[in-house]
């Protein structure tokens, strides 16, 4: 597939914590897993097209675009996995368990993960590619397919204070109910987790 | 990158929101782990063609019974879109008016109005108690209805024009076996372009035959023009209370289209509501312009605000000698 691998690890390596924190915030409205998902096909697209990569330097700004598209077509694709066969093996080898599942237990990360998952998607990935991936404007309004400045600016005050006022909400409604909601949708993992508390409860 | 944009970023990042909770979070202890995997995979696996290849051939062989079901839904879908269905679809108006006796002024007004060009129109003239009355009928094919009703007040304005009545045209687009089995409507389309009066009849003959209909008798005239007028009669007592005819006459650059849909009682419920029996009486004698119908002729029959008309006539139209008795239920 690739045929310079070391290449390709080595200018990985100082990009990896920040491109795993960017793809997890970006699912934050789905489970680990997912972003684990999303993860694992950025890798493999990135090996293979690691080959067409001309100028080195730009692997970061390279390596989180194919991460961005990449969750796009999760996205896109989120209602035909539900025709995957239950036997369904993938073709390649699974990546290793490489996320933290502690999430909602850091009350902070969690309301900045539930207001991530109530913006917008472009929203979402412009504002995370600029407070996560420490992208400039002119970068993202590239990474973005922006004709002009000042539609990424817009659209990153329009994140901010949406975020916030939804931060804001969340604080408020979980001061008043002890019990936390889950943001993560179709998680199976994380709607059994709720049911066994919720029977030892009782 | 990070050095140049650092004015840019400050300048930008007046953002109140916390991103440490997500900017601490490391996850450098796990890339070995990612590292390995990464050149297993690479040493391995397939390249993406090869994946989806892969990955649709598992698909189709785990789901053989569901593709199966899926493309028996197609199939009937498909084959239910192209089932035969009727449509009614409306292709104009006929405008039937009558003037009685000999008024020249009132047949040149109406031939002076610009809407008669617009349409094919024919007049008959008949003796009525002796007295003449002209029949005039107009076909207005894609005439908006407030075109109409202008041309109908224009008519009403003419002196001596009476009894003014407009009918929808309605089109029963289908296939020609199912036009004929579900609204009893026939059609034929002729070419009498070089054909004598004989040969013509004899294939209008044939092909009513064909339709079902055996009564019909074909007049067939010449006028000094050298325009040929094709007239049909039909018994009335084999006239159906439903359903009708669609003709297309070819001959020579003049095609004539005669059609006749006829639907009784649903089109006349609410004629005689409300109306006293001599009301009513007078209303029939008018339908059926027949000065000499007789009031015992006219039966009426009351059930609560259900009114029954029962009509016997004994006309004659110098073809045919028929007895017609016509009911007409008001529900």
């Amino acid at each position: 597939m690739c045929k310079e691998i070391d290449l390709f690890t080595e200018l990985l390596r100082p990009e990896y914590s920040d491109a795993l924190k960017y793809c997890r915030a970006l699912c934050a409205r789905q489970s680990p897993d997912d972003a684990k998902d999303v993860l694992q096909q950025a890798f493999l697209k990135a090996l293979e097209n690691f080959d067409k990569l001309n100028d080195q330097s730009k692997f970061r700004s390279w390596f989180f675009k194919i991460i961005t598209r990449e969750f796009y077509n999760t996205v896109r694709k989120s209602f035909w996995k539900k025709f995957l066969p239950l036997d369904y093996a993938p073709a390649v080898e699974q990546i290793p368990e490489i996320f933290h599942r502690s999430e909602e237990e850091d009350e902070k990360k969690y309301l900045l993960y539930k207001a991530l998952s109530q913006i917008s998607l472009k929203e979402r990935t412009a504002v995370l590619l600029f407070e996560i991936g420490d992208f400039s404007i002119e970068e993202i309004k590239e990474m973005q397919n922006e004709k002009s400045i000042s539609a990424i600016k817009s659209r990153l005050s329009r994140a901010r204070e949406k975020m916030k006022k939804y931060i804001m909400e969340n604080e408020n409604n979980n001061f008043n109910s002890s019990k936390k909601s889950s943001i993560i949708l179709g998680d199976l993992r994380n709607e059994t987790i709720k049911l066994v508390t919720e029977i030892e409860g009782k | 990158m990070k050095q140049s944009n650092l004015s840019q970023k400050s300048k930008e990042n007046s953002s109140d929101i916390n991103f440490d909770p997500i900017k601490k979070e490391n996850y450098d202890g796990t890339f070995p782990r990612a590292e390995r995997w990464l050149r297993s995979v690479n040493t391995n696996s397939l390249n993406n063609k090869e994946r989806n290849f892969n990955f649709m051939k598992k698909y189709f062989a785990a789901n053989k019974l569901k593709l199966a079901y899926s493309f028996l839904i197609l199939a009937f879908l498909v084959a239910a879109c192209n089932y035969p269905v009727t449509q009614h679809e409306s292709i104009g108006d006929v405008l039937s008016w009558e003037v009685t006796g000999n008024n020249s002024d009132a047949i040149e007004n109406i031939e002076s109005i610009d809407l008669l060009k617009t349409g094919d129109y024919t007049s008959n003239i008949k003796e009525v108690n002796g007295k003449p009355v002209w029949y005039y009928n107009l076909v207005l094919k894609d005439l908006s209805p407030e075109k109409i009703a202008e041309f109908k007040s224009q008519l009403q304005n003419i002196a001596g024009v009476i009894n003014i009545n407009s009918v929808p045209i309605n089109e029963t687009v289908t296939r020609p076996v199912y036009s004929a089995a579900l609204n009893e409507i026939f059609k034929i389309n002729i070419n009498a372009t070089n054909k004598g009066d004989e040969e013509l009849r004899a294939e209008i003959t044939e092909q009513l035959k064909k339709a079902g209909v055996e009564n019909m008798q074909i007049e067939l005239e010449t006028n000094t023009k050298g325009n040929r007028r094709i007239k049909f009669f039909r018994p009335l007592t084999e006239q159906p209370s439903n359903g009708g005819f669609d003709v297309t006459i070819t001959d020579g650059n003049t095609i004539n289209h005669l059609k006749e849909i006829r639907k009784t009682q649903e089109e006349h419920a609410d004629r005689f509501k409300g109306k006293s029996d001599a009301e009513i009486k007078q209303m029939v004698k008018e339908d059926f312009n027949e000065a000499a119908l007789t009031d015992d002729q006219i039966e009426i029959i009351r059930d609560g605000e259900s009114v029954k008309v029962k009509v016997k006539v004994n006309k004659s139209n110098g073809h045919f000698n028929d007895k017609l008795d016509i009911e007409t239920e008001n529900k």
